[in-house]
């Protein structure tokens, strides 16, 4: 059995959070405000001087099955000794029966552990306000979804992402046109100038994310890019305390062919971008190597908000650091029909009758 | 009966430029297929860039005098 890391309030003996506003640890109940550092180099020493194994056996209950227990492992809550029961892939999370926020422990150590981490700077109440906002305004979303809808679960969940870099080496040629026309009193000429443009040539990206977690939709993680990596900091368990985490389960290797895609449109787009001064410009051939690459391991704070409707469950994900926040909602395609109709009819007739109008006066 | 036709192809144009945006906004979750936003900061460098003139060619179509003139 694995223990669950916690991290105690040196001044009361709390469980810590980490607090987004603040950006240090601070204890709920006493309010006292720690950096991270401080607190994690207190708790160590603390972890220390606990000498006594309270591990122990029994043999109440039935064998799992083989396989059954291969992607679970079982945490003991160090603050009421309760069985946490969670994938292999939790890094952090909640005890089910104190609800203290506990790190389990290995999860994100040796060649697991993160070399970066971006703390979340928005709060539980500022994904609550940004869902608001979001759902307001919208005119095709049913009303009745609106009024009816309670966000069933708000979750800050560190996702773990790979970040990839390297210099892109690209050679391109490009077909580029230029036109010119003119008339004289028996014909119009059109004189069709061709070009090729050749562009050779270097350009470098870092930290081009990669969703690590296949819990997580991949669309959802991209859609709401970009994180400001200048905010990343050296990786700490101590910033997890009061969120969940997840350890990666897709590895860089194959996470990779994703930011290779990504990379090669960009160098594509940005090299084409030079070609200027035509009317037309196609590209012929294009080819891109990257040297150099190389990826980092890191998590990224997101907030996740689900609920459910006629059945149907919505999920929502806002940046965690920007505050961007996205997720498809239903359509109320009666209302979409009926505005469709009513200008296409009102425009349709109010034409009609200008033109019939038209057509009397001019004695058509 | 072409005004009304034409009446009617113009309300369906702006019930699309009206409608479609408004449901468009109602989906935001998509794949991005770009990393611009990681692209660094004057970093691209050219070891060739050229653009070659290649040839030119005029095409002339006789202008439709007689129609004009009739207007």
């Amino acid at each position: 059995m694995s223990y669950a890391n916690e991290y105690k309030c040196p001044c009361c003996g709390a469980k810590l959070e980490f607090n987004s506003t603040a950006q240090r640890m601070k204890c709920p109940y006493c309010d006292t405000e720690f950096d991270v550092e401080t607190v994690q180099d207190y708790n160590e020493q603390l972890n220390e001087s606990m000498g006594d194994d309270m591990s122990w056996e029994n043999e109440a209950g039935g064998e799992w099955e083989e396989g059954e227990t291969s992607n679970m492992r079982v945490y003991s809550c160090k603050s009421c000794g309760g069985q946490i029961i969670a994938e292999e892939t939790t890094g952090a999370s909640f005890c089910p029966y104190c609800n203290n926020p506990v790190i389990m422990a290995g999860t994100f150590s040796g060649d697991l552990r993160p070399d970066l981490i971006i703390p979340f700077k928005l709060n539980k109440d500022a994904a609550k306000a940004a869902y608001e906002k979001y759902v307001s305004g919208k005119s095709l979303l049913p009303k009745v979804f609106k009024d009816q809808n309670h966000i069933d679960e708000i979750k800050g969940l560190y996702v773990p992402v790979w970040l990839f870099g390297a210099e892109a080496d690209a050679s391109m040629c490009f077909r580029a046109e230029k036109k010119k026309s003119w008339t004289d009193a028996n014909y119009r000429y059109v004189e069709t100038s061709y070009y090729q443009a050749v562009r050779k040539g270097k350009i470098a990206f870092e930290h081009v994310p990669v969703d690590g977690s296949q819990k997580m939709p991949d669309d959802l993680m991209e859609s709401i890019e970009p994180f400001d990596f200048t905010q990343a900091v050296d990786f700490k368990t101590a910033y997890l305390s009061g969120y969940l985490a997840d350890k990666y389960d897709v590895s860089s290797a194959e996470s990779v062919e994703r930011a290779n895609t990504r990379i090669k449109k960009s160098t594509e787009a940005a090299f084409a971008a030079t070609v200027r001064g035509y009317d037309s410009v196609h590209c012929e051939s294009s080819a891109v190597k990257l040297k150099g690459g190389k990826a980092q391991y890191a998590l990224y704070p997101v907030w996740i908000l689900n609920t459910t409707w006629n059945n149907n469950k919505y999920t929502f994900a806002m940046n965690g650091q920007t505050g961007k926040l996205v997720g498809n909602l239903p359509a109320d395609v009666g209302k979409a029909a009926g505005m469709f109709l009513g200008i296409t009819g009102g425009i349709g007739v109010l034409g009609s009758i200008l033109w019939f109008l038209l057509h009397i006066l001019t004695g058509g | 009966m072409g005004g009304i036709l034409l009446s009617f192809a113009i309300g369906l144009i702006i019930a699309c430029i009206v409608v479609l945006p408004k449901l468009s906004e109602l989906k935001t979750v998509h794949m991005k297929n770009s990393a611009s936003d990681y692209t660094v900061k004057d970093s691209m460098r050219f070891t060739e860039n050229r653009d070659t003139f290649l040839s030119t060619k005029v095409e002339k179509t006789p202008r439709n005098t007689q129609t004009s003139s009739q207007r």
